[in-house]
């Protein structure tokens, strides 16, 4: 089953801040590290990373450096700022909120 | 630390991202970006740490078998000699119809400029020399596609580029010197030396072939890489400059030519009186003007009709791909 449009919509800053604040990646594996971790549920394409990355940089939730990578190439990595952990703290809420009230209206209905 | 790309892979690799930085107007900083994203990805392919999935091998499977319909049917489909030679046919022939069709409209000043018919038998023996080597290469086209055993042909085809440029080239001369050369019988009526005579004619020899060799170069150019507006654009500006060249060529021969057909004309009392009488109805031309008419016209149907010929062939490609 794959969430709609919507759905996906509404999560992908918040997913993309999540994977940042473990720790700070690029591009590649930042979508590499979502489409694991969704492990079937949902495959972002790649080039839909870029957009979402450049928006939070614009935002100032994240912040962007050229650095050197495991690699040995130059790789720009991805910072998750003070700003952006508040509003990842914020949207985890409101999602848990929501999750929380979908599971009581469904106990509800099922008891 | 991963293995290195090749130097081939990164450069596609940063003339990928370059067109669709181009496309998508994104600046030095995202395009940098995208071509680290993209080495990732096919450095992850080749170490195995990106599964394939079947969405990916069919991608390949088909990028390895051919995609027809998407391909150039001159560059791709084709050996390079095989691709030339088609190219000449396509050249060759529009350039045939091209003149056919001047001969027509050229027949009033045809007679106006010479009672001879000057322009109707030159364009007339030019077409023909176009249609037969446009026959002759396509019968070797033809040829060379059966299967069996090689004849010499088909080893021609197997040749070197070179090698067949010279065939081609020299099919057309051969087939050119067989025809009556209107140059020389002219010239020849009208006692001009013999060195002006033959530096005319190798001139419209040299002039024809490079012509012809120069066409082909364009189309292949075109055919043979991305088609985007801006390649198209040298391209056209390439072949128009070339052919208003041609055109000049043409026209100072022809100026030559009045100036001999004038002396010719005030010989003959009674050819130049009706010259003379015909001239008069068309006061307002100059008889360099009235040349020039037939030299555009060649040049404006010639182009137009080779853009036609080559649209219709691609759409057949596409929607007979059996054909390609």
């Amino acid at each position: 089953m794959n969430p709609s449009k919507e759905l996906m919509g509404a999560s992908t800053s918040l997913l993309v801040l999540s994977v940042l604040a473990r720790e700070a990646n690029y591009g590649y594996e930042i979508i590499r590290r979502i489409n694991a971790e969704a492990d079937g549920l949902f495959t972002w394409q790649e080039g839909t990373i870029y957009p979402i990355l450049h928006k939070l940089e614009h935002e100032g939730k994240v912040r962007a450096q050229w650095q050197e990578a495991d690699t040995g190439r130059r790789r720009k990595y991805y910072y998750i700022t003070a700003q952006g952990r508040t509003a990842l703290e914020a949207g985890t809420k409101e999602w848990t909120s929501i999750h929380g009230m979908l599971v009581k209206l469904g106990e509800a209905e099922n008891g | 630390m991963d293995k290195p790309l090749s130097q081939e892979t990164q450069s596609q690799i940063r003339t990928l991202c370059e067109s669709i930085a181009q496309r998508d107007q994104l600046g030095v900083d995202a395009q940098e970006e995208l071509c680290g994203h993209i080495e990732d990805k096919v450095i992850a392919f080749l170490d195995g740490k990106e599964a394939l999935s079947e969405a990916d091998a069919l991608l390949l499977a088909i990028e390895h078998f051919g995609h027809r319909p998407t391909q150039s049917p001159f560059d791709r489909e084709l050996s390079m000699p095989r691709s030339i030679a088609a190219l000449a046919v396509f050249t060759l022939f529009s350039g045939a119809i091209a003149k056919s069709t001047c001969l027509i409209a050229g027949l009033p000043f045809s007679l106006l400029l010479n009672p001879k018919d000057l322009w109707i038998a030159s364009i007339a023996a030019s077409a023909f020399y176009n249609v037969t080597t446009c026959v002759l290469v396509f019968l070797f086209l033809l040829h060379g596609r059966k299967d069996g055993r090689l004849n010499v042909l088909q080893r021609l085809e197997l040749a070197r580029t070179w090698q067949v440029i010279v065939f081609v080239v020299g099919l057309a001369v051969f087939t050119w010197s067989l025809l009556p050369s209107l140059v020389w019988e002219w010239y020849d009526r009208n006692t001009v030396s013999a060195f002006a005579l033959s530096a005319h004619a190798i001139g419209l020899y040299i002039i024809r072939g490079s012509t012809a060799v120069t066409m082909c170069v364009f189309w292949m150019v075109w055919c043979g890489s991305n088609q985007n507006y801006a390649r198209t654009a040298i391209v056209a500006i390439a072949w128009a400059v070339m052919l208003i060249v041609h055109g000049v060529f043409l026209k100072l021969i022809g100026a030559t030519a009045l100036v001999v057909a004038g002396n010719e004309l005030r010989q003959n009392t009674s050819l130049f009186e009706s010259a003379s009488g015909l001239h008069m109805s068309f006061s307002g031309l100059s008889p360099a003007h009235v040349q020039f008419i037939p030299v555009i016209t060649v040049v404006a149907i010639t182009a137009c009709f080779s853009y036609v010929l080559y649209s219709v062939v691609r759409i057949l490609h596409q929607r007979i791909p059996r054909l390609a």
